[in-house]
């Protein structure tokens, strides 16, 4: 799989990543590579489950400006829908919603980063 | 734009330092930038203040993320904005915030631009690039200036300096006197002005009522010479001619045909017109009582007659301090304002060591404490390289002194709650230099009792202008033994009378190894 296969599987868009990474896929690579060790979206799932709202937002928030860094389009836009639920919150129940459809984009894009780079 | 038009120290990169508390995120900027700048990375506000403190000056630019834990970008803004580090480092806010409220309370906080996510390498590196390089150009232009203006200053004090000699000259005088009356003038303005604002005076008419002290007696040019230097008493007549001096000398500056509106001319003339006018409405030339008489010219005057008594004239041996203290207290020489009185009795000790020390070539370097002092008043001047240069020079002499001493130095700052150690002093220990809300912090609770910890935090609460220092006696585990120890402290003045917080340094004297 190529990587603009991948980002196609994703709905991403390679194309701006590309430009915005001065054209070079070896930079989008490494970092996407490097998404792969990011864990904000576990920490996000804790807190939601904790009830903690104020370390979900920063959690949401976090990962909504990685997807956005890296022009991964679907989970940034679920990302971004659960990160504004946890905005000045009182309780993580509106963020226990949207958490499924987050966690779906996120597999979704872990699993078809590691088929096609790793 | 190429790496060579970013001036001064080609061969070192120069610093940015990227706030984010996403490894993800300051990698990728990393990745962009670290080509042509040395990267420093901080995890949250906290460390990023601590990493600025340290390191200073030498941070070119600021990539700053907004939502972080511990403390966020907008409150290292309002750090950088309390402290002046804004207006010489630059911030570049980088969020995908996108509402523009957010936006605008990151201008208005005093960023320089505003980037969002997902953003384009390439205009991260030049905005970068152009950011520094345009501080830089900045920087310099302030160096410029600085230097102009102290230029400018030094010629004009000069020229007003031999003008007033002449004067002393013919008056068969030193020349002391012109310069004991400024020092004297500026003294107890400053007094003046801890004690009251009723006067309104600023720093800036401090330096102008200062250098136009020297000017209060030109009017003697116009005295004949054998009245002037008359050893003997003036009979009625000649004191009269003689008083004509102040008229004559605010005469000379009302018929100049130019620079009448020049605010050192104004000072001048008001000084040389009613220095000799007396609190109570008994003085000359035209009688004028209480605060009718300007206030630079009623500091001259008591500037004058201090300066009279305690020097030696031809007519008259030098009094001594106290003497003349008791004279001027009892009214045999004039009539002044009881503030005014005041502030001639407080400043006593500081007026007799300063008048004891000056010398033509010392006024020199009061101006340029002055003009230092100005220029880090005035905040669109900022620092000068000069300033700088000082500044570096009292921080290797602070590590020497550090250095020959086993006690451990400290700085504390309220708010942000920090705690900042010296480099031998957190080696010691086994602590980090910088240590964040050091109430809560284990490391240090193990070293000092609780109970001591807040004695010492009530301790500095009671810090103030009149007892700035204080100390407390306990025990401390350092170097894994319990050692009775000193701890000394000091708050620092631009922090005292702010109410906003403090800060405070000290040192922890080991007692164990002393007596």
């Amino acid at each position: 799989m190529t990587v603009k296969e991948m980002y196609d599987i994703i709905g991403g868009d390679y194309q701006r990543i590309l430009g915005l990474f001065a054209n070079s896929e070896a930079m989008v690579r490494k970092f996407c590579l490097k998404f792969l060790d990011d864990r904000s979206f576990e920490n996000l799932c804790r807190y939601v489950e904790e009830g903690d709202t104020a370390e979900a937002f920063r959690m949401a928030h976090t990962l909504k400006g990685i997807c956005r860094n890296l022009c991964f389009d679907k989970l940034g836009a679920s990302s971004f829908a659960i990160t504004e639920s946890l905005r000045n919150a009182g309780s993580t129940e509106a963020a226990k919603l949207l958490l499924p459809e987050v966690a779906a984009d996120y597999e979704l894009t872990v699993n078809a980063i590691k088929e096609a780079l790793s | 734009m190429s790496n060579s038009l970013i001036p001064e120290q080609n061969e070192i990169k120069q610093k940015i330092l990227i706030v984010d508390d996403s490894e993800m995120n300051r990698a990728i900027l990393s990745e962009i930038l670290s080509d042509e700048f040395e990267i420093i990375e901080a995890a949250n506000g906290y460390e990023a203040l601590a990493a600025l403190r340290k390191l200073d000056n030498a941070v070119a630019l600021v990539l700053l993320d907004i939502v972080m834990p511990e403390m966020d970008g907008f409150e290292v803004l309002a750090y950088m904005n309390k402290y002046n580090w804004i207006n010489d480092i630059p911030v570049i806010m980088i969020s995908s915030e996108d509402s523009p409220s957010i936006v605008e309370r990151a201008y208005n906080l005093g960023v320089t631009d505003f980037i969002r996510r997902p953003f384009d390498a390439n205009v991260v590196r030049r905005r970068a690039e152009n950011t520094i390089l345009l501080y830089a150009k900045q920087k310099k232009l302030v160096g410029l200036v600085a230097d102009q203006i102290y230029e400018k200053q030094k010629s004009n004090s000069l020229m007003i300096e031999i003008l007033s000699h002449i004067v002393e000259f013919r008056n068969g005088e030193s020349g002391m006197h012109v310069l004991h009356i400024s020092i004297l003038t500026k003294i107890l303005l400053n007094r003046l002005i801890q004690k009251t604002d009723k006067y309104n005076i600023t720093q800036n008419e401090i330096q102008l009522i200062t250098t136009a002290s020297a000017l209060h007696d030109i009017g003697k040019i116009g005295i004949p010479d054998e009245i002037l230097n008359k050893p003997g008493r003036f009979t009625p007549e000649e004191f009269e001619i003689m008083k004509n001096h102040s008229v004559l000398g605010a005469g000379m500056l009302e018929e100049m045909p130019f620079y009448q509106n020049e605010p050192l001319v104004k000072i001048a003339y008001e000084i040389c017109r009613w220095h000799h006018e007396r609190y109570d409405g008994r003085g000359y030339p035209d009688g004028l009582k209480g605060d009718e008489i300007p206030i630079s010219a009623q500091v001259v005057s008591v500037a004058d007659v201090y300066d009279a008594l305690t020097s030696e004239r031809c007519y008259k041996k030098a009094y001594s301090h106290e003497k003349a203290m008791e004279m001027i207290l009892g009214g045999e020489c004039g009539s002044f304002s009881p503030i005014m009185i005041e502030c001639l009795k407080d400043c006593a000790d500081e007026i007799q060591r300063e008048l004891k020390v000056s010398s033509v070539g010392s006024k020199n370097k009061d101006e340029i404490a002055n003009i230092a002092e100005e220029m880090m008043k005035h905040q669109n001047l900022g620092v000068s390289d000069r300033t700088l240069r000082l500044l570096e020079h009292e921080r290797t002499k602070l590590q020497f002194y550090s250095d020959m001493t086993n006690d451990i130095m400290f700085e504390y700052t309220s708010s942000p709650s920090l705690l900042t150690l010296d480099e031998k002093g957190a080696k010691l220990l086994g602590f980090d230099e910088f240590i964040t809300e050091p109430k809560t912090n284990e490391k240090l609770r193990s070293m000092i009792s609780d109970e001591d910890m807040q004695t010492i935090y009530k301790l500095f609460k009671t810090l103030d202008w009149e007892n700035p220092v204080g100390s407390h006696r306990c025990e401390c585990i350092i170097d894994g033994e319990k050692k009775p120890v000193e701890i000394k402290f000091r708050a620092m003045p631009a922090a005292l009378g702010n109410g906003d917080g403090y800060d405070v340094i000290g040192a922890v004297i080991d007692l164990s190894n002393k007596d």
